[in-house]
C-alpha cells in the first residue's frame, strides 16, 4: 500500500513537467530521457520514459491508474472511467466503449465538417487571426455540446466556465484546486439545469447523454452523481485534449511548409500524417500509474509496492531504444505505433472521436488555406498538463 | 501463416482495423473481432502491417 511518508505527486507543479515548462521541443529532452536515463525518481515519483516499460507498467493487475490515491480535478468523486479500477473500470468502460467505437462516432463527420468550414471561413475573413480562440478551441467545444445534446447557444458560457475548470489558476496545489473547484461549482449548476431539460425531452434524443440517461449498469438505472461525473470526464478528456492537439498540428505544419507541401501534393499522406504528428507532438506528456506489489521491470529496474510512477507517454514516443531514429517525422514509416492515446485498460476512450476530429479538422483548413502562414517566433508553448500552443497567430493571403 | 489475437491484450486502439479494415474488423465496442484466421501469402505484407501497427501487441503472426 501506499506509504504514507510520501507526499502526494502532482504533474501539474512538480517533475519532469517543470523542466520542459515551455520548450517548443520538449521531444529532444524526452528523447534523451528514454535513451540514457530509462527511470529516475524526480520530486517523489519514479518517472519512467521508454516504451517498453511503459507498456508492461500498463497492462499490469497490480498497478492503478491515475485514481490511485484519490480523485482530483475539483471535484467529489472519482471519474469515471479515468479514475477507478479493476471490475468497477471494466463495467463502466463495457456501457461507454460502444457510444465512442470508430462505428459510432463517424456518425459526427458530416456536422464535424460543416463546423470547421464554417469557423475557417469567418477565421479567413477577418484576415489575420489567432487560430487558438478562433478555431482550435470552438471546435471540439461545439462538438462536445453535440455529442452530449446540450444547446449551441450556450457555448460562451460554456467555454468561460470550462475554462476555469480546465486550466485553474495559482501556483501551488491547494490554489489550483480551489479555483478549479469555484469554477467547478458553477458548471456543476449549469449540467444539473441542462440534465432536468433532457429528462423532460428524452424520447426525442439520441445523443450520448440520453443514451446513458436510458441505460442501466448492474440493473440500476445511472444515478444523477454518475451522469454529471461522466459530463465532468468528457469535458476534461475530450475538450482540451482535442484543441491543444490541433494547436499541435497546425503549429508543426505551419512551421514546416515544405513538409504540409508533401501532404498536399498527396492527400492519402493525411491520415498517417495525423498520426506520426501525433507520436512527435503527443499532446498528453505523461500519466499518474500506482505499484500495488513490487514489480520487476527486467534490466535491473525494481518498481516497489507503494510507488508513484509518472509515466511519460510522451518520451515513450520518442524512444530511441524502441522507435527507430524517433526525432524525424516520417508520414512513411513502416508502422507507427505510440502510447499518445496511453495503453492498456485506460486507453483513451475518445481516441476515435479525436483522431476524427483532428483528420476532419485538418483536411478542411488544407482544403480551403492550404498556404496559410503562422508567426514562428510568437508562439507560445506550454507542456504542462496538456501540451499547447495558446498563442497562434495565423495570416491568410 | 496464421493470423491470432491474444484477446485479453486487445484494449480497443482499432488501429489494426485503420491499417486494413477487411482483414482487421472490429466489433461494435471498436475491439478486434478476429479469433484466429489462416491468411495466405497474398496478404502476408497486408497482415504484418497490421499487426504491426497494434501498440499492444494484441496481434500475433504465426508462420
Ligand atoms: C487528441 C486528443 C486526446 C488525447 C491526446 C487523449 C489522451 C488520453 C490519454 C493519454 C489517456 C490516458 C490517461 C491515463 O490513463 O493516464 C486518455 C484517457 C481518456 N480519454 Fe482521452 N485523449 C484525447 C481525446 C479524448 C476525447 C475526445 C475524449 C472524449 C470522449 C476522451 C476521453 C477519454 C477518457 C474517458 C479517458 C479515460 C479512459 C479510462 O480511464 O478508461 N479523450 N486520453
Ligand atoms: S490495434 Fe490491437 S488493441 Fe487495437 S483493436 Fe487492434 S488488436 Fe485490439
Amino acid at each position: 500500500m501506499q506509504p504514507t511518508t510520501t507526499p502526494r505527486f502532482d504533474p501539474r507543479v512538480s517533475g519532469l513537467s517543470q523542466q520542459v515548462k515551455t520548450l517548443a521541443e520538449p521531444q529532444l529532452v524526452y528523447s534523451e530521457k528514454a535513451r540514457d536515463v530509462r527511470a529516475e525518481y524526480l520530486d517523489g515519483a519514479l518517472h519512467l520514459y521508454r516504451y517498453e516499460d511503459i507498456l508492461t507498467i500498463n497492462k499490469h493487475q497490480d498497478v492503478l491508474g491515475n485514481g490511485g490515491r484519490g480523485g482530483s480535478f475539483g471535484h467529489d468523486e472519482k471519474l469515471i472511467p479515468l479514475e477507478i479500477d479493476g471490475p468497477e473500470h471494466k463495467k463502466w468502460r463495457r456501457l461507454l466503449d460502444p457510444m465512442f467505437a470508430p462505428k459510432r462516432v463517424q456518425r459526427l463527420e458530416d456536422d464535424i465538417r460543416r463546423l470547421a468550414a464554417r469557423l475557417i471561413d469567418d477565421a479567413r475573413a477577418e484576415g489575420g487571426a489567432e487560430w487558438y480562440r478562433a478555431f482550435c478551441a470552438p471546435l471540439p467545444c461545439q462538438t462536445f455540446l453535440g455529442l452530449v445534446g446540450a444547446p449551441l447557444a450556450d457555448l460562451d458560457f460554456f467555454v468561460e466556465f470550462k475554462e476555469g475548470v480546465v486550466h485553474p489558476k495559482g501556483e501551488t496545489t491547494e490554489e489550483i484546486d480551489a479555483n478549479m473547484a469555484t469554477a467547478g461549482a458553477k458548471l456543476l449548476e449549469y449540467f444539473n439545469g441542462f440534465l432536468a431539460d433532457k429528462r423532460a425531452r428524452l424520447d426525442r434524443d439520441d445523443d450520448v447523454i440520453a443514451e446513458l440517461m436510458r441505460s442501466e449498469v448492474g440493473g440500476e438505472p445511472l444515478t444523477q452523481a454518475d451522469l454529471i461525473n461522466i459530463l465532468f470526464l468528457l469535458m476534461f478528456a475530450g475538450l482540451d485534449t482535442v484543441t491543444s492537439s490541433l494547436s499541435c498540428l497546425i503549429s508543426w505544419l505551419g512551421r514546416n511548409p515544405e513538409r504540409r507541401a508533401e501532404i498536399l501534393a498527396a492527400p492519402e499522406l493525411l491520415l498517417p500524417a495525423v498520426e506520426e504528428l501525433m507520436r512527435y507532438e503527443s499532446p498528453v506528456p505523461s500519466g499518474m500509474r500506482f505499484a500495488q506489489r513490487d514489480i520487476d521491470l527486467g534490466d535491473g529496474l525494481l518498481v516497489p509496492a507503494g510507488t508513484q510512477i509518472n509515466a511519460f507517454w510522451a518520451a515513450a514516443n520518442v524512444d530511441p531504444t524502441f522507435h527507430e531514429d524517433p526525432l524525424r517525422v516520417d508520414f512513411h514509416r513502416e508502422r507507427i505505433r505510440s502510447m499518445t492515446f496511453a495503453s492498456g485498460v485506460h486507453r483513451c476512450l475518445g481516441s476515435h472521436l479525436a483522431r476524427l476530429e483532428l483528420r476532419i479538422a485538418l483536411e478542411t483548413l488544407l482544403d480551403r488555406i492550404p498556404l496559410y502562414e503562422i508567426d514562428a517566433d510568437a508562439l507560445t508553448y506550454n507542456n504542462i498538463a496538456v501540451r499547447s500552443v495558446t498563442n497562434l497567430p495565423v495570416t491568410i493571403r | 501463416m496464421r493470423l491470432r489475437l491474444a484477446k485479453e491484450q486487445c484494449v480497443g486502439h482499432a488501429l489494426c482495423h485503420a491499417t486494413d479494415p477487411d482483414l482487421f474488423p472490429i466489433d461494435d465496442d471498436g475491439y478486434s473481432s478476429i479469433d484466429s484466421v489462416e491468411v495466405g501469402p497474398a496478404v502476408a505484407a497486408r497482415a504484418r502491417r497490421g499487426v504491426g501497427a497494434c501498440p499492444e501487441r494484441a496481434l500475433l503472426l504465426e508462420e
